[in-house]
C-alpha cells in the first residue's frame, strides 16, 4: 500500500479558505501549491483538476461545517432555527473562515458551472430535508403548510447569505431573528 | 474642435460591462474600448472605483429608482411588489442579466471599498420606503389587519430580493414563484 503524502482534508481546508477568501477565479493553481505545500502533480493525481478540488472541498465544508447541530439542541424551534442561521456569522475559532456559508459564496460566484448547479441545487434539498424532520418530529403540520414552511426557510437561507455584505452583524443577527420569528409564527398554537 | 463626449451614454455603456463582468476583472483597456473613449479620459475624468460609484449611481437612478416609484404609485399595494418579484422570476437570465448590479458588486468588493456604504444605504432606504407605502396602501383596503406589523413586513420583503438574487440561478422560474408566494403568504 502507497503510504499517502499528504493529509487530504487539511489540504482542503486550507482551499476553503483561500478559494473563499480570494473567489475561485482569483485563485490560481500556484497559490493553492504554495498554501497546501503539496506540489502540483499530487494535487491534480488527488483531485483531477481544479474544479476536482473545489468539488472536494465544498464535499467537506458540507460535511464538517454546516452546523446541523444547533437544530437539534435547542429547546424550540424557533431557536434552533435562529441558532443555525446564525452560526454562520459567529464561526468557531478554531478555523479562520470568513463569515457566512462557504457553498452559498460559491454558489454565487459560479452560478454558471454545471457541476455547482447540481451540488448547490442537492445541497438545498439536503438542508430542506433536515429541516422537514426538525419540523415533522416537532410539530403537527399539515403537509401543505410544511411545503410553505420549507419554502420560507430555504429562501431565508439564501437571503441571509447574502445580506450580511450589505447589513452590519448586528443588524444582521436582528434580521435573521425577527424573520425566523415570522416564519415560525405557524407553530405556536 | 474636440468631440463632445455625453457623459451619460458613456456611463451606461459602464454600467453594461460591470453588470456582466464584475468589478476585478474588467481592466482600463475593456472600459476605454467599450466605452468609445480613450484610456486617458478615463484616467483623468474617472479613475476606475470613482467609475464604478458613478455607474451605480446611474444604474440606481436608470433601472431600480423607476421600479420604486412603480410601486409607491400603484394602488394595489403589496400585489405590485409581488408583481415586481415575479417578473424578476420569469426573466430569463441567459439572455439578460436579471440579477443587481448592485448586489452583484456588493459580494465581490465584500472586504473593500467602504465608499459603496452610502450606495447601500440609500438604495435600502429608498426600497423600504416604496415597500412600506404599498404595504399602509395594502392596509387602508383592508388587507393586512396590523398596521403595526407593516415594519415587519416590510424587512422581509427586502430579504425577499437578497434571497432572489442568488436563488434566481438554480431554480426554474416556476419553482421560483412558489418560493416568492410562500413568503407573500406571511403577509396577513
Amino acid at each position: 500500500m502507497r503510504p499517502k503524502e499528504f493529509n487530504r482534508n487539511s489540504v482542503l481546508e486550507k482551499c476553503i479558505t483561500l478559494f473563499w477568501e480570494e473567489g475561485y477565479n482569483g485563485t490560481g493553481i500556484q497559490k493553492l501549491v504554495t498554501i497546501s505545500g503539496v506540489n502540483r502533480y499530487s494535487l491534480y493525481e488527488e483531485f483531477g483538476n481544479k474544479e476536482g478540488i473545489l468539488l472536494a472541498s465544498l464535499e467537506l465544508y458540507k460535511e464538517r461545517h454546516v452546523p446541523l447541530k444547533k437544530l437539534t439542541n435547542s429547546s424550540t424551534i424557533q431557536e434552533a432555527f435562529y441558532q443555525f442561521y446564525s452560526s454562520f456569522f459567529y464561526p468557531s475559532k478554531l478555523n479562520s473562515h470568513p463569515l457566512g456559508c462557504y457553498i452559498s459564496t460559491m454558489a454565487m460566484e459560479l452560478r454558471e458551472t454545471n457541476e455547482i448547479q447540481l451540488f448547490f441545487n442537492n445541497y438545498l434539498a439536503f438542508l430542506e430535508q433536515e429541516f422537514s424532520q426538525l419540523l415533522k418530529e416537532n410539530s403537527d403540520l399539515s403537509e401543505d403548510d410544511l411545503a410553505t414552511i420549507l419554502k420560507q426557510l430555504i429562501m431565508y437561507y439564501c437571503t441571509s447569505m447574502g445580506m450580511y455584505i450589505i447589513f452590519p452583524i448586528s443588524e444582521t443577527a436582528k434580521y435573521l431573528h425577527d424573520n425566523i420569528k415570522l416564519i415560525t409564527r405557524c407553530l405556536k398554537k | 474642435m474636440s468631440k463632445k463626449i455625453d457623459q451619460t451614454q458613456v456611463i451606461k455603456k459602464a454600467v453594461s460591462i460591470f453588470w456582466e463582468n464584475g468589478y476585478r476583472a474588467v481592466s482600463y483597456q475593456d472600459l476605454a474600448e467599450g466605452m468609445g473613449i480613450s484610456k486617458s479620459f478615463l484616467y483623468n475624468q474617472w479613475g476606475k472605483e470613482q467609475l464604478l460609484l458613478d455607474s451605480i449611481d446611474s444604474y440606481l437612478s436608470h433601472n431600480i429608482d423607476p421600479v420604486f416609484s412603480f410601486i409607491e404609485n400603484d394602488e394595489r399595494g403589496v400585489e405590485a411588489i409581488r408583481e415586481v418579484y415575479h417578473e424578476v422570476a420569469n426573466s430569463n437570465y441567459n439572455e439578460d442579466p436579471c440579477t443587481c448590479m448592485l448586489m452583484n458588486v456588493a459580494l465581490e468588493l465584500r472586504n473593500e471599498m467602504d465608499s459603496l456604504r452610502p450606495v447601500y444605504s440609500k438604495f435600502l432606504k429608498n426600497m423600504r420606503r416604496s415597500y412600506s407605502t404599498a404595504l399602509h396602501c395594502t392596509h387602508k383596503a383592508g388587507g393586512i389587519k396590523d398596521v403595526k406589523k407593516i415594519p415587519e413586513y416590510v424587512e422581509m420583503l427586502v430579504g425577499l430580493m437578497f434571497g432572489l438574487n442568488l436563488l434566481l440561478h438554480y431554480k426554474s422560474s416556476k419553482e421560483l414563484i412558489v418560493y416568492i408566494d410562500s413568503c407573500f403568504a406571511l403577509i396577513e
